[in-house]
């Protein structure tokens, strides 16, 4: 009798654990290219992931800037941007890291700016800017600790916007070759009786996914081809 | 309903019913730990060993003595800041650290030296570096999930003799995002970031600005630097 109570227990916490963890909300996505001229990588080059730094109100999260490393690892050679910027010191610290193509022709006629990227093997630069904000939220949801347990009642809402965009720089060609920009919205959803289940709009994971994929095509694939 | 039945079901266990004191003592227990280390008590964020990369530059061709007092050699900052925790910054390590790298590779020669009036004779100059500002900005403080640091340097340029010939300011800024649960206070890791990137940011300064000041020209150059004509630094 204890063994199919527990068992019963079991399948339950199960169930909810299940159910909780796979809920989420509706997403949309938008993702856009601009290319200025054709891409294309070889073997033995690589690319490195840099965040925009000069922005005092926000950063793009280093949550973010992992999903899109761990994203685009099958196939294409990263560095890392610590590691980068470590071997370029001074050039790529937020205050003096080149902002457009010019000052990066400028970097680039710095005596020995040019055989240490060529070292690294770095070809591409991708400059990533954005962030996750809650746009919109609402409801109310109250909960309580007692000697007895613990409960919560309510209802709350909130909107997120994920807004990413990446900059490519080329620097065998030094120029920007292009752009991409994802943008995802989502609103998640907390109901609670008793227990509370969040339903959950994942928007960075979204944009993310959809950020990271259209930037390997872009840097694999050839359009002219 | 289930909240209710559960909660029956563990009053009428004889063996529930005797440890309840014990487990309400011990969530008093717990809730004034937690009230002890949540009510601000003093921070210490200690000397981290910050490694500073080697740049990336062509090195000036001057020989430079280096002067480093102790004010910069035991710099410790101690604020309070408005949500009652107090906290205390060692890093005079760091600086020196920081300054040893960064003329190590500026100049092409450099030498301690431990009076800034008698210096020795195979050097054209002394330079010695002044932490003049500290100062920081938790999330709180800054209403973002970012603490922010700014530091300013002066560095001093001497003749071999301790004749002030010019000085230049070195701001610089740095800042960390704190985790979720470390937003207020006691957590030390995203401030030792943020002082990291400030001083990194103090030294891409000092490269970028210090190869194009006159005086700086005129000791590649070999010329004399005339002390009174920098009056206006």
């Amino acid at each position: 009798m204890l063994k199919v109570m527990t068992t019963n227990r079991f399948l339950r916490v199960t169930v909810l654990c299940f159910v909780v963890t796979t809920l989420s909300a509706c997403v949309t996505a938008r993702i856009e290219e601009a290319r200025h001229t054709a891409t294309g990588i070889s073997k033995g080059e690589a690319v490195v992931i840099l965040t925009q730094r000069q922005n005092v109100d926000y950063q793009t999260e280093d949550g973010f800037l992992q999903c899109l490393g761990d994203e685009l690892k099958g196939g294409i050679n990263l560095r890392g941007e610590r590691e980068f910027m470590d071997q370029l010191f001074p050039w790529f610290e937020p205050s003096h890291a080149p902002t457009h193509a010019d000052a990066l022709r400028v970097l680039l006629a710095r005596p020995g700016v040019p055989e240490r990227i060529t070292e690294t093997g770095v070809r591409y630069l991708v400059w990533v800017d954005g962030t996750t904000q809650t746009v919109d939220g609402g409801g109310n949801l109250s909960c309580t600790v007692g000697a007895g347990g613990a409960g919560c009642f309510g209802f709350q809402w909130w909107e997120n916007d994920s807004s990413y965009e990446a900059a490519i720089w080329d620097l065998k060609s030094v120029e920007h070759v292009g752009t991409i920009s994802a943008d995802a919205v989502g609103t998640s959803y907390l109901p609670a009786v008793i227990v509370p289940i969040p339903i959950i709009a994942r928007t960075k994971n979204a944009a993310c996914g959809g950020l990271a994929k259209q930037l390997r095509e872009f840097l694999v694939a050839d359009p002219l081809d | 309903m289930t909240w209710r039945g559960k909660s029956r079901a563990r009053q009428g266990d004889a063996k529930n019913r005797h440890n309840y004191p014990m487990i309400r003592i011990l969530a008093v227990k717990l809730v004034a730990f937690c009230a002890v280390v949540s009510s601000g008590c003093g921070t210490t964020v200690p000397a981290m060993n910050m490694e500073f990369p080697t740049p990336l530059i062509e090195n000036l061709p001057i020989s430079i003595g280096v002067y480093y007092d102790d004010d910069l050699r035991n710099f410790t900052y101690n604020e309070t800041v408005s949500d009652g925790s107090s906290w205390t910054i060692e890093l005079g390590q760091n600086n020196t650290r920081l300054f040893d790298r960064l003329f190590g590779a500026m100049f092409s020669r450099t030498t301690r030296v431990d009076d800034i009036e008698n210096g020795p004779d195979d050097i054209q100059a002394i330079i010695q570096p002044i932490l003049e500002e500290y100062a920081f900005l938790t999330p709180n403080e800054l209403g973002s999930r970012f603490y922010a640091v700014s530091i300013r340097y002066r560095l001093i340029l001497y003749d071999t003799a301790g004749t002030e010939l010019a000085d230049w300011p070195i701001n610089a800024y740095g800042q960390s995002r704190s985790g979720i649960f470390n937003a207020g206070r006691g957590k030390t890791g995203p401030l030792q970031n943020a002082t990291d990137l400030a001083m990194r940011d103090a030294a891409a300064g000092a490269i970028v600005s210090l190869p194009t000041q006159p005086e700086i020209l005129a000791l590649i150059n070999g010329e004399q630097i005339n002390a009174e004509s920098n009056d206006n630094q």
